[in-house]
C-alpha cells in the first residue's frame, strides 16, 4: 500500500520539526512554506531531508525530483514521493491525490 | 551565435591522449568519448544544425556558465562576473551541472540536459582488501603524474602544500616525477599567532622531500584585503569557501610576485591536494567562538560523500582564484576519481580510516609523523585553537551574512533573496528548459 500524500506530509513535517527544531507556534511554517528560502532547512539539512524520505519510505529520489520547484514545501515534497512510490506498483494499488493540491488537514 | 567568454584553460585526458578533439556529430558518440574524459575543461562546441554544446567536466573542477539573449547569443564564461560585468542579469545566468553537457538551439529555442558521468557508477559494494585499494591507487597517481609531467612538465611547477596528508602525498609524487617544484604554504601572521602547526608540518614535510620551500605570511590586514577577490572569483560566498579562497588567493599573489609573468611563457601550473576530502568524505564540522560554521549533514558516509562530491559543483575556491592570475590549477585527485569513488563506505567512515588508507597509498613516500598528525584546516591553521582567517573574518564582522551581501553586491545581485536558488544542493542553478522571455540583457541597449 502507498502512503497518502497526507501520511508522507505529517511524517515528514514531524521529522522537520525534530530534526531542525521548528516550533509548534512557528506561524511561518506551514505544508506550503519555502523551506530553504525561509531558512527552516538549510544545504546540509536538505542532504538529511532527502536521506530520512529515502530510508523510511524506500524511494530512490533523482535530480528530476529533488531539484524541481516542487520539492521546495511539504506539499510539494509529498506529492513527489507519492508519486515515486505509486509509479512502482500497479496503478489499482496507488491511493491519494496530487499532495500539492490537497491542503493538510487542521492547517 | 556563442559568445565565449572562456578563460579557464582546460586540462583534460582520454586515456594518455592530452586534450583530444571532442567530436559533435552526433550526442550517442559524443556521451561515449566524454565518459573517457578525465581532467577539467568547460567546452563551447559548435555542433550540427547551428546548435551549441556546452560541456563540464566530470566532477565540475572547472565552472561553466551560460546565458541566453533575445537575439539567441549564447555567452558562455568561467566567471560569473563575465556575465554580469557587461550587463547580464545575474537572475538569467545558469551553469552547466558537473558531469552533464547541454545541447542548445537558440533559434528554435530549445534546450536539452544530458549526464555522462555517475559518481554513484563507481561505488564498489564489495570491500576489496585495503592494501590492494591502496596499490590500485597508487598505480594510478603514479600513471597520471608521469602524463602530467609528460604534457606540462615544461611549465614552472608549484605545489600548494598545506603540511596535511592529501598536500603532502601531491608534493611528494610532483618532487618523484617533476624536475623542479616549489611548495608554497601559507600562515596566519597575525601578533598574537606563533607559528601554526600546519606551518611547522610543511617544513618538516618540504625537509624529507627535499623540496624548496616558500612560506608565505599574512596578516589580518591582508586577509581582510584579499576578501573582495576571493568572493568574486571563488564564486561563492558560503563560509567554508570563502575562507579557503582567501588562502588561495594569498598563495597565488605570491607566486606572480614571485615570478612576474613573462610574454610567451607558459603558465605556472599549481597542484594541490583538493578532492581527496570529498572523495573520501574526510571532512567534520567546525565550530569557532561557540557556533558551528561548517555544518555537515548528520548522515551515513556513503551518503556524506554523496554530497559532497555533488558540491563541488558549486565554488570556485581553488581553480577560478587561481586562475583570475593566469595560473593553472591541477587537483591529481580528480584524476583518480574512478578509483576512489570505489572505495566501499567501510573504507571511509571509520576512524582514522584516511591515516590507515593514506599510508597504504604513501608507503615511503612520506615522513611517519604525518600518518599520526591531528588533521587541521589550512584557513585556522591549528587543531587545537581558534586562530586565522576565521577568527580575523569574526572580529571584522564578516560573518556569513555579511559575505552574503558582499557577494551581492560584487556580482550586481538585485535581489539577495535570489542566492537561495542559485546554490541548492551544492549545485549552481541550472537549466532543463528554454527559459522565454527571462534571457535579457541588462544594459544601455536594454529597454
Amino acid at each position: 500500500m502507498v502512503p497518502k500524500p497526507t501520511e508522507i506530509g505529517e511524517a515528514l513535517e514531524r521529522f522537520l520539526r525534530s530534526a531542525f527544531s521548528i516550533r509548534e507556534g512557528d506561524s511561518g511554517f506551514d505544508w506550503d512554506a519555502q523551506l530553504y528560502d525561509s531558512g527552516f532547512v538549510d544545504s546540509a539539512g536538505v542532504v538529511e531531508l532527502i536521506d530520512f524520505l529515502e530510508s523510511t519510505f524506500d524511494v530512490g529520489l533523482q535530480d528530476d525530483d529533488v531539484f524541481s520547484d516542487e520539492f521546495t514545501t511539504i506539499n510539494g515534497i509529498s506529492a513527489i514521493v507519492h508519486q515515486r512510490l505509486a509509479t512502482r506498483v500497479s496503478p489499482d494499488e496507488a491511493t491519494g491525490t496530487d499532495a500539492a493540491r490537497v491542503a493538510p488537514p487542521d492547517r | 551565435m556563442v559568445e565565449s567568454m572562456l578563460r579557464i584553460r582546460n586540462l583534460y585526458w582520454a586515456d594518455a591522449r592530452f586534450q583530444p578533439t571532442v567530436p559533435t556529430e552526433d550526442t550517442g558518440g559524443l556521451t561515449a568519448m566524454l565518459a573517457t574524459l578525465r581532467g577539467q575543461f568547460s567546452l563551447a562546441l559548435p555542433a550540427p544544425r547551428d546548435t551549441l554544446i556546452l560541456v563540464r567536466d566530470p566532477l565540475g573542477v572547472n565552472k561553466l556558465f551560460f546565458a541566453i539573449d533575445e537575439a539567441g547569443t549564447v555567452m558562455a564564461a568561467n566567471y560569473l562576473v563575465d556575465l554580469v560585468s557587461p550587463g547580464v542579469p545575474f537572475e538569467t545566468v545558469y551553469s552547466v551541472p558537473a558531469g552533464h553537457f547541454v545541447e542548445i538551439d537558440p533559434h528554435g529555442r530549445t534546450l536539452s540536459l544530458r549526464r555522462y558521468f555517475h559518481p554513484d557508477a563507481a561505488a564498489r559494494r564489495e570491500a576489496p582488501a585495503l592494501d590492494a585499494a591502496a596499490r590500485r591507487i597508487r598505480e594510478h597517481l603514479e600513471l597520471w603524474f608521469a602524463r602530467l609531467a609528460a604534457d606540462l612538465g615544461r611549465r614552472r611547477v608549484c605545489v600548494s602544500l598545506s603540511g596535511g596528508l592529501d598536500s603532502s602525498m601531491v608534493a611528494a609524487l610532483a618532487t618523484k616525477h617533476f624536475s623542479s617544484v616549489t611548495a608554497y604554504t601559507y600562515g596566519y601572521a597575525g601578533s598574537d599567532a606563533p607559528e601554526s602547526e600546519d606551518v611547522r608540518s610543511a617544513r618538516r614535510v618540504a625537509d624529507f622531500l627535499g623540496v624548496s620551500l616558500r612560506f608565505v605570511p599574512a596578516t589580518p590586514d591582508e586577509v581582510l584585503g584579499v576578501l573582495e577577490d576571493a568572493l568574486c572569483y571563488g564564486q561563492d560566498w558560503r563560509e567554508f569557501n570563502v575562507h579557503c579562497a582567501i588562502v588561495n588567493e594569498i598563495i597565488a599573489r605570491a607566486i606572480v610576485r614571485d615570478a612576474p609573468p613573462a610574454g610567451g611563457e607558459e603558465p605556472p601550473l599549481v597542484l594541490t591536494g583538493d578532492l581527496m576530502n570529498e572523495l573520501l568524505a574526510d571532512y567534520a564540522p567546525l565550530s569557532h567562538a561557540g557556533r558551528e560554521i561548517y555544518t555537515l549533514p548528520r548522515v551515513g558516509p556513503e551518503r556524506l560523500r554523496a554530497a559532497l562530491v555533488q558540491g563541488l559543483d558549486a565554488g570556485d575556491r581553488e581553480v577560478g582564484v587561481f586562475g583570475h592570475h593566469g595560473i593553472d590549477v591541477v587537483q591529481p585527485y580528480g584524476l583518480v576519481v574512478d578509483q576512489l569513488l570505489s572505495l566501499p563506505a567501510a573504507f571511509i567512515g571509520g576512524e582514522g580510516a584516511k591515516q590507515r588508507l593514506a599510508r597504504e597509498i604513501a608507503g615511503e613516500l612520506l615522513p611517519s609523523f604525518l600518518f599520526a598528525r591531528t588533521k587541521a584546516r589550512a584557513q585556522i591553521g591549528d587543531a587545537t585553537g581558534p586562530g586565522g582567517i576565521v577568527s580575523t573574518l569574526q572580529r571584522a564582522g564578516c560573518d556569513a551574512r555579511w559575505l552574503r551581501r558582499a557577494f551581492s553586491r560584487r556580482l550586481v545581485v538585485e535581489d539577495e533573496r535570489s542566492l537561495d536558488g542559485f546554490i541548492r544542493l551544492g549545485r549552481y542553478r541550472f537549466l532543463r528548459e528554454f527559459q522565454h522571455g527571462r534571457n535579457r540583457r541588462h544594459g544601455p541597449e536594454a529597454d
